[in-house]
């Protein structure tokens, strides 16, 4: 394996050459596929068809009324009208910045997948100078400190193999990043059990953990630098759902535990807390997922935030309450 | 009044109270402290030229520098994760400090040079301070001590391990087996030549013709021992190892050590032999192998081998395989022999040398492939498992006794820079550095690819590989910035991270 499109080298010895300017011999997309198979999801055609041309249709109605009453009101009084019309016109205009604004925050987040696909594939093959061209290009975005940016670049070689940067990259930029972010779960979980096991009506339960949730997700992705607005929040919480989905139906373990946990705490303390228990445990479970989406790589293996440990915690408060 | 006085009596009681408290407190942290202390001694292994004098240095400035300058140990965890405090070096008891500031001072010159080869006996002890790992314990005494005692000694003294497993006969019979062939037997002629004039085994009248004798044929065998030695022939299977590093700064060794192996007649019969009598040459040379053994070998390892916990294996690889097909093997061969004494607890006189009296033994040995900045990075890999490809199977004995293996590429200094240039309109992946024996000039140089499996001969037949040797780097500011080193925080890692937070 060599880094060089060389098919004959030559025989050793001192050689000379300018640099070479070219693209390094060996695309990225090249690289042998990941080991995991990426979550496919079956979006329905039809279904799309159906809600396309209904939004469509409900604009158009909107549209419509709104111009025959902006044309009413103008014919009616010009001062009036022309006041509706500027109205309209500031709401048409803000709401396409907005819409912008939404839809590039909506593309960086379809573009955090791709990266960690990627980023999945550089690690795989584990060659030299792929790895840290890539960080260079998402470092920018990522608000870290530039001394923190300045340790990490003193700290990587030419020697340091793709592999060696991603590890040096978690430590050094990324696992602070992620500890900020813990920290916003584990406070989440907490607000969420204490809402929860406080809340008069059953129903409210739902919405508590719902906000809290939500507004957890928006927390994390800013950790990670991603501002996403209610739509961008909305779309990875959508994700972030799905991926739930996946985890719960494959967590034995953790309906085991929760059904152990569930007896035990009803003994011990009321089922107000225990719900509590179980609502904080679900929004955990959600923050480590956003935490992994928004993060510019997967976890590895000695990275990943325990799931159990934050358990552990959350238990221990609720016990503390 | 009353009031006043006895407001400042209960004042200074307050303030004793308040002294005792403190000192009691502080009491406390210093035993603590002192109970958490712990010493570690390393041995920093390798055959002669393998660069343990300047791996060692630069592990020491690294370790000095690591609060400061984390970036050149960034995979030892204690730095990466901030715990390391600092670190000061001290010299060992009864022995010579290792020369850390004359070495530093050599390659930070303007026209910089590599440090002297050991030609003795020398070490350094390495005060760590670190934050525990433990909050509790770290909030209660604020840091904790690792002393690392490291030991240097020259290469060639290592070949004397085995020695002390065999007797003289056996060994004569080894060496005169080796000279049989090869580059061996042509070096060897005159001293063979002298041999074959003498009668090892007639008994000699007079006392001053048997010491002329011993005399003439032990110092051609010491002549070829350097013969051997030489760059172009680099073989490094050569014993006794202290004739070739002198005697505590002499060139050659004092005439009561000098012996020469004699020619046996076949291997079972020379075992058999009895104790041949003390007026004839092989009756002699046999004594003073045995003394050699008792007086020079035991010594040497009871003092420096006997505590040692971990063991750093430095191999120059490269050398070897740049050297020849014989040279390589001889490198392999005088490892393997070597490590042979590496056994622990099997009950012999080097099994209690290094488990000692209370049972310590040797649980890490960490293999490093030296002078890996000598390829392209690419090669390192094959590098590594070259090194696992000659040792693995003294490898494997190792951690069959419970003890961890680990094997790495690693360089001292880093001398080159992974460039890549357009050669012929392709993309060709180079090392870019300054020469030695040069001009300081940054000079592109290619050194081909290496076998990541023993090679065999006909490698060197149509040789794609040739390693070239390259000078220090502008060292200038590397007494506060650093030297880069290749990997050197792996090996520690390895070595001793298990022992910091």
């Amino acid at each position: 394996m060599s880094e060089d499109l060389k098919a004959s080298p030559p025989a050793p010895g001192l050689v000379e050459g300018p640099l070479w300017t070219g693209a390094t011999a060996i695309v990225p997309a090249e690289l042998p596929a990941p080991a995991d198979t990426p979550r496919t999801r079956a979006r329905p055609r039809r279904g799309r068809w159906f809600w396309g041309s209904a939004l469509a249709f409900l604009a158009a109605v909107v549209l419509y009324d709104t111009a025959s009453f902006l044309a009413a009101a103008w014919a009616t009084n010009p001062i009036l009208g022309g006041a509706f019309i500027v109205l309209f016109a500031m709401v048409l205009i803000s709401a396409v910045v907005w819409i912008r604004g939404e839809l590039r925050e909506i593309r960086k987040l379809r573009r955090a997948e791709f990266d960690h696909d990627l980023a999945l594939r550089i690690m795989e093959a584990n060659q030299y100078g792929h790895a840290l061209p890539f960080i260079e290009k998402l470092l920018p975005s990522l608000p870290v400190a530039t001394s923190v940016r300045d340790r990490f670049m003193a700290s990587v070689f030419d020697t340091h193999s793709d592999r060696d940067v991603f590890r040096l990259f978690g430590r050094i930029v990324l696992e602070p990043l992620d500890r900020q972010a813990y920290a916003f779960v584990n406070r989440a979980a907490r607000d969420s059990a204490v809402g929860v096991a406080a809340s008069p009506v059953a129903a409210l339960d739902a919405a508590i953990a719902l906000w809290r949730s939500l507004r957890m997700i928006r927390q994390v992705a800013g950790v990670y630098g991603f501002r996403p607005g209610m739509p961008g929040t909305f779309i990875l919480g959508r994700r972030l759902l799905l991926g739930t989905a996946l985890v719960a139906t494959t967590d034995i373990v953790g309906n085991i535990w929760a059904e152990h946990l569930g007896s035990r705490l009803a003994g011990v303390l009321s089922t107000k807390l225990a719900e509590g228990v179980f609502a904080a445990v679900r929004v955990a479970r959600l923050g480590l997922l956003a935490m992994e989406l928004c993060r510019p790589l997967s976890f590895g293996k000695e990275d990943e935030p325990s799931l159990n440990r934050l358990r552990k915690e959350i238990v221990s408060a609720i016990m503390r309450l | 009044m009353i009031k006043r006085a006895t407001r400042s009596q209960a004042k200074r009681l307050g303030d004793g109270a308040l002294t005792i408290a403190n000192a009691g407190w502080e009491a406390m942290g210093t035993a603590l402290r002192s109970a958490l202390t712990r010493t570690i001694r390393v041995a920093i292994t390798g055959l002669s030229r393998a660069g343990k004098t300047v791996f060692t240095t630069n592990l020491i400035h690294s370790l000095l520098l690591a609060p400061a300058r984390p970036h050149l140990l960034s995979f030892l965890e204690a730095v990466a994760n901030g715990k390391l405090k600092d670190a000061r070096i001290h010299s060992i008891e009864g022995m010579k400090k290792f020369p850390y500031e004359e070495n530093l001072e050599r390659l930070t010159r303007p026209a910089p040079e590599w440090p002297q080869a050991t030609e003795e006996l020398a070490g350094v002890r390495i005060e760590i301070r670190y934050r525990p790992a433990n909050e509790a314990v770290a909030r209660a005494i604020g840091w904790a001590t690792l002393n690392i005692e490291i030991v240097d000694y020259p290469g060639e003294w290592l070949l004397d391990l085995p020695l002390l497993q065999m007797g003289f006969a056996e060994w004569s019979h080894g060496v005169l087996d080796l000279c049989a062939a090869g580059t061996r037997r042509k070096l060897a002629a005159p001293w063979l030549a002298r041999m074959s004039e003498i009668d090892p085994d007639r008994p000699y009248g007079r006392a001053s013709d048997l010491a002329s004798d011993i005399l003439s044929v032990s110092r051609a065998y010491h002549a070829f021992l350097q013969e051997c030695r030489k760059e172009e022939n680099g073989l490094k299977l050569l014993q006794p190892g202290r004739f070739l590093t002198g005697f505590e700064g002499s060139d050659a060794p004092p005439e009561k050590f000098l012996f020469s192996p004699l020619p046996t007649d076949g291997l079972a019969a020379a075992k058999s032999r009895k104790r041949p009598s003390p007026d004839t040459l092989r009756g002699q040379m046999e004594r003073r192998f045995e003394r050699y053994k008792r007086e020079i070998v035991v010594p040497f390892y009871r003092r420096s081998f006997r505590h040692f916990h971990r063991q750093l294996v430095l191999v120059d690889v490269l050398t070897a395989l740049n050297t020849g097909f014989e040279s390589f093997y001889d490198t392999r061969e005088a490892l393997l022999r070597v490590m042979e004494s590496f056994k622990f607890g099997r009950g012999s006189l080097l099994g209690s040398l290094f488990s000692g009296q209370w049972g310590r033994r040797i649980d890490r040995v960490f293999f490093a492939a030296t002078k890996a900045d000598h390829v392209t990075r690419t090669n390192h890999a094959n590098l590594e498992r070259l090194l696992e490809a000659m040792v693995g199977r003294k490898a494997e004995e190792i951690r069959s006794e419970g003890a961890q293996a680990g094997f790495g590429s690693v360089a001292a200094v880093n001398t080159t820079k992974n460039v890549l240039i357009d050669h012929e309109g392709a993309p060709l992946a180079v090392l870019e550095g300054i020469l030695m024996n040069g001009p300081r000039v940054k000079r592109t140089y290619y050194p081909g690819d290496i076998p990541a499996d023993l090679p065999t001969a006909d490698y060197w037949l149509n040789n794609r590989f040739k390693v070239l040797a390259f000078a220090p780097p502008d060292l200038s500011k590397a007494a506060e910035e650093g030297i880069p080193p290749v990997r050197l925080g792996d090996a520690l890692q390895f070595l001793i991270g298990d022992k910091l937070p």
